[in-house]
């Protein structure tokens, strides 16, 4: 894993993890990033991209508190992992590069 | 909705693996829900909820079916192509399979969006078909398939002496095989026999219960010793009984049955109950002297009761059977009471023998309906598929293979079939709740019809079943077909047009075999009504207070029969003082409440009668019930009140079935008759009335003074003027006024028990009268979009007869006469399979055969009549068709 490159949806969903920091659990996920990206996601999409960041050890979940309104449901919070980190960086890296020869064109259009 | 809610959060626990993951996603999506019923209303939330639910439950579970697969990445790439490890060509073709699955998905959704009118309409059909088949399966799962709420209830049966004896006699034929034990019988066998783990003794009684408030007539169990521990019961609080209960002294909470202090030591669970009987109250039988100490038990009349057993592991019934018959007839019983034989039962078959067959014939003709409503979607997807051969066509061009394309419209039908099968399961949840409403009482076990995961599995079985059937239909009219001549305009529809048809005939043929069935049950059942009982109901009210036979005891603590009939006859004679009431008179058994009392009789200078039988049924009434209920007079004179003395002389009036038989050549007048050792003369012959069912032939019966009988208790009748709302109420508060301290446990109008035996019959043909109706209804719909279809695909041909200059009259006839060829066809067929298949209703139906040929007729014009309907609409709009356009169009 550690050569791969992140998908867009992962890429989104590991910084608002990120961002979260304390309080990231999936709801909250959903949530803010309605608010930054301006649309509704699939839930389908964000909870299978959750469960498969965290089989690839690119988040950690773990079990938290429950309340009345979840029907008794404990919440899962999400951290991003130190491999998280480096692919967010790795793929962050790689778009800087590819962004920096296009930037003024992508401007002028 | 929220059942829906449930459903759903229970098919994720189904689908997707017990992990933290499953569980918070789950909270997460309620907690969401929870926040938007706020702004959004409940109901919009709970939509939205169940659409989340959805689809977070399909793409985990698809994501787990492909678990090997990498993410599309967006940046285009992850490995380089070489450096991935070789995949085993099977798990590529699973996975080009599901990826061609999931494209078939899309194909479908657009396929059905592009026609959304149509699609739906299918969908209601799907809705109406898969609703009406759960709601019954949810009934028929409650009320016979379900094993029975007890530990180990596959080894659970009844055991029944038979009687050998009593087969074939009149009103004994159908308890042969249903004997009683006697106390002291069962427990000589439960000592010696080797077939039974556990056998126990259980009965039902009713008795008066004074607690703290006024009397009440409850339900009563009789427990025999291990009886709960059989049943794997625990005590909801306290304990339950020890061997030796019966002689304690009382502890705890006190209360009165039948005038006997019982005292109170454990609490059942709520929901406790032996083949449908709670029993408020049970009290322990574990000693059956004569007059022993327990409800029911009066006089010398002695107990007999039903027992259940759990066979020993790998006995059989037929093993228990034997070894139990073999035993019986070694230990003997009393005289009166002898069993030669025994029957083991399994529980669950003997508690629903009598439902079981209704039941399954419900079921079938529910599935018929099915059947109806899945042709007419078939016929639907196959005049789509032939407008959509265009399409098909230049993707078969453009090299998708046969199988390609069969798979993509099996995926279609399978895909309305799941659709239409979870609209079918919101229908169904009304559709068990109507059911419940309609049904008869004494269905056992109705109350736990609900939809549950075995309905929903069935649904979902069932809907996939039915989409795959409308899927293959158009599938193999339009996988062979042949592409290059499609595409070059060429019309080949040829084949898919006789599928068409044939779904259409078959729709017409199966809606015929449901009508004929209709048709048959509703004759029987107006025949049924139109029935003479040979009473007049008409303006009898019925009142049946719940007697509390400990009350009437005399000095050696006996039970008395006299003082209880004082009492009867104060209460008797206020009501006769009402203004609403003519007459009335009392009687120990009400017709069609389903209690006979019969007895031997010993009949002056008869010695035996062909069927060997001298039995007769009783009743002992008071003078002046033959006045109340209409009996008309044969012969003779009634029952007069100087009969009912103790002391006058012994007389009784007969009805003429009894004096036909046993003196046919002579009068019975002034004959002998003995019963119960009383040497009776025969003073009056009266009428025959039912008393059964209107279905039963009137039995032998006599009339006798109440008052010759060590025996009391039975109904009021009362012959009353004005309508029952006004003479119920007076006759209610008159028995709260003279008799307190009885309960009324019936006060209602005689016709209401006469109707009410009829329950059955009238939820049968009810049931199958609407099944009917829809399935014609739904063949109407398929008769019309072939008909349709076919119009507008003669459009040219029609444009041009009437250029030619064909009258309207003869175009409309030209397309009604191809829609009642097909009504016809479709009756044609229908027939011999409803005389066939009616043959299963033989044992339900009065007085029509199954292939009753005035029933056959009139279905037989309906359908056509149907056929008709059903082809007017196109007929006349082909009759419109303008030769101008449809010339113009080529």
């Amino acid at each position: 894993m550690s050569d791969s490159y992140l998908g867009e949806f992962e890429h989104m969903l590991l910084l608002v993890v990120l961002e979260l920091g304390d309080d990231s659990y999936g709801a909250r996920v959903q949530a803010r990033l309605e608010e930054r990206v301006g649309r509704e996601a699939s839930v389908g999409a964000l909870y299978t991209t959750l469960r498969r960041l965290e089989a690839k050890g690119l988040l950690e979940g773990s079990s938290g508190e429950t309340t009345p309104e979840r029907s008794g449901r404990p919440r899962r919070y999400l951290s991003v992992t130190a491999e998280g980190m480096a692919a967010l960086k790795r793929s962050r890296a790689a778009f800087l590069k590819l962004w920096e020869p296009v930037a003024d064109t992508l401007e002028k259009a | 909705m929220s059942a829906m809610v449930s459903l759903l959060e229970r098919l994720a626990r189904v689908l997707l693996p017990d992990d933290g993951f499953r569980e918070a996603m789950l909270g997460d999506l309620s907690e969401r829900h929870g926040s938007e019923s706020g702004h959004l209303g409940r109901f919009a939330a709970t939509r939205r909820h169940c659409a989340r639910l959805v689809s977070v439950v399909l793409a985990l579970w698809f994501q787990r079916l492909r678990p090997s697969r990498q993410p599309a990445t967006g940046l285009g790439f992850s490995r380089s192509a070489a450096s991935r490890p070789p995949q085993r060509p099977r798990v590529r073709r699973r996975r080009l399979l599901l990826d061609q699955f999931l494209q078939d998905l899309s194909f479908a959704r657009r396929a059905f969006a592009r026609r959304p009118g149509t699609t739906l309409l299918a969908l209601v059909v799907l809705a109406l078909g898969i609703g009406a088949a759960v709601s019954m399966f949810s009934v028929l799962d409650a009320v016979i398939l379900r094993p029975l709420p007890y530990p180990d209830a596959d080894r659970l049966v009844s055991i029944h002496p038979t009687i050998p004896d009593w087969r074939g006699r009149p009103s004994l034929d159908s308890m042969w095989n249903r004997g009683k034990w006697e106390y002291e019988e069962f427990g000589e066998w439960l000592s010696r026999q080797s077939s039974f783990e556990n056998a126990a003794l259980v009965e039902d009684v009713s008795a008066t219960f004074i607690g703290r408030g006024p009397a009440e007539r409850i339900q009563v169990g009789l427990a025999g010793r291990g009886l709960f521990t059989l049943l794997g019961a625990t005590p909801h609080r306290g304990r339950f009984f020890a061997p030796d209960d019966e002689h304690r002294e009382p502890v705890g909470q006190r209360i009165t049955l039948d005038g006997e202090p019982h005292s109170v030591i454990g609490v059942l669970p709520p929901r406790f109950e032996v083949s449908g009987f709670a029993g408020d109250v049970w009290i322990p039988v574990f000693d059956n002297r004569p007059g022993g100490r327990f409800p029911g038990n009066v006089g010398d009349n002695r107990h007999v009761f039903r027992a259940l057993g759990k066979l020993a592991p790998g006995v059989t019934t037929a093993m228990a059977s034997e070894e139990t018959g073999r035993l019986l007839l070694a230990i003997g019983g009393s005289d009166h009471f002898t069993s030669h034989g025994a029957q083991v039962l399994p529980r669950l078959l003997d508690e629903t023998q009598d439902v079981r067959a209704p039941m399954l014939l419900l079921m079938g003709a529910v599935l018929l309906l099915l059947l109806v409503a899945c042709a007419n979607v078939a016929t639907f997807l196959l005049g789509q598929a032939i407008e959509r051969r265009h399409e098909i066509a230049v993707r078969s061009a453009m090299g998708a293979s046969g199988g390609r394309i069969v798979r993509q419209l099996l995926t279609e039908g399978a895909v309305l079939g799941l659709v239409g099968g979870f609209a079918g399961l919101a229908a169904a949840r009304i559709g068990v709740a109507g059911l419940r409403l309609l049904a008869p009482e004494g269905l056992p076990r109705l109350d736990a019809a609900s939809l549950d995961l075995r309905a929903a599995a069935f649904s979902v079985g069932v809907s996939l079943l039915a989409g795959l059937v409308f899927g293959l239909a158009p599938a193999l009219s339009l996988g062979r077909s042949r592409p290059a001549r499609t595409l070059r305009g060429v019309r080949s529809g040829s084949a898919s047009n006789r599928l068409q048809a044939g779904m259409v005939v078959a729709e017409i043929a199966v809606a015929t075999v449901l009508l004929v069935g209709a048709g048959l049950l509703t004759r029987s059942f107006l025949a049924l009504e139109s029935v003479d009982t040979g009473f007049r109901a008409e303006g009898v009210v019925v009142l049946e207070l719940g007697l509390d036979y400990g009350a009437y005891v005399n000095n050696e603590g006996r039970f008395d029969s006299e003082a209880m009939r004082a009492r009867i006859g104060e209460i008797l004679a206020a009501v006769q003082t009402l203004p609403v009431v003519e007459s009335a008179a009392l009687s120990e058994a009400l017709p069609f409440a389903g209690f006979s009392p019969a007895n031997n009789i010993d009949p002056e200078g008869v010695v035996s009668i062909e069927d060997d039988t001298l039995v007769a049924h009783r009743r002992l009434v008071t003078p002046g019930y033959l006045e109340v209920m209409g009996i008309p007079l044969l012969e003779g004179r009634a029952l007069r009140p100087a009969d009912n003395r103790p002391d006058a002389a012994p007389v009784v009036v007969v009805n003429e079935t009894l004096a036909s038989r046993l003196w046919p050549n002579e009068s019975a007048l002034g004959k002998r008759l003995s019963w119960w050792g009383q040497d009776s003369i025969i003073v009056g012959v009266v009428a025959p009335v039912l008393h059964s069912g209107l279905d039963q032939q009137p039995e032998m019966k006599y009339y006798a003074p109440q008052a010759r009988a060590d025996q009391a208790g039975g109904a009021i009748l009362a012959q009353t003027t004005g309508p029952p709302g006004e003479v119920l109420p007076a006759i209610r508060a008159l028995a709260r006024v003279v008799a307190p301290e009885l309960p009324i446990t019936r006060l209602s109008p005689l016709s209401e028990l006469v109707s009410g035996s009829l329950d059955d019959a009238r939820f049968r043909t009810r049931l199958i009268s609407g099944f009917a109706m829809l399935a014609a209804v739904l063949s109407a719909m398929g008769l019309y979009g072939v008909t349709s279809r076919a119009v507008a695909n003669r459009a040219r041909e029609i444009g041009i007869r009437v250029a030619l200059g064909a009258e309207s009259s003869r175009v409309v006839a030209l397309v009604l006469r191809d829609g009642l060829r097909f009504a016809l066809i479709g009756a044609a067929v229908g027939v011999p399979l409803a005389v066939f298949g009616t043959r299963l209703l033989q044992g339900l139906l009065y007085e029509v055969e199954p292939s009753d040929p005035l029933t056959l007729t009139l279905i037989v014009a309906l359908v056509a009549a149907i056929g008709t309907l059903a082809t007017l609409v196109p007929s006349l709009r082909a009759a419109r068709t303008d030769p101008v356009e449809v010339l113009k169009a080529d």
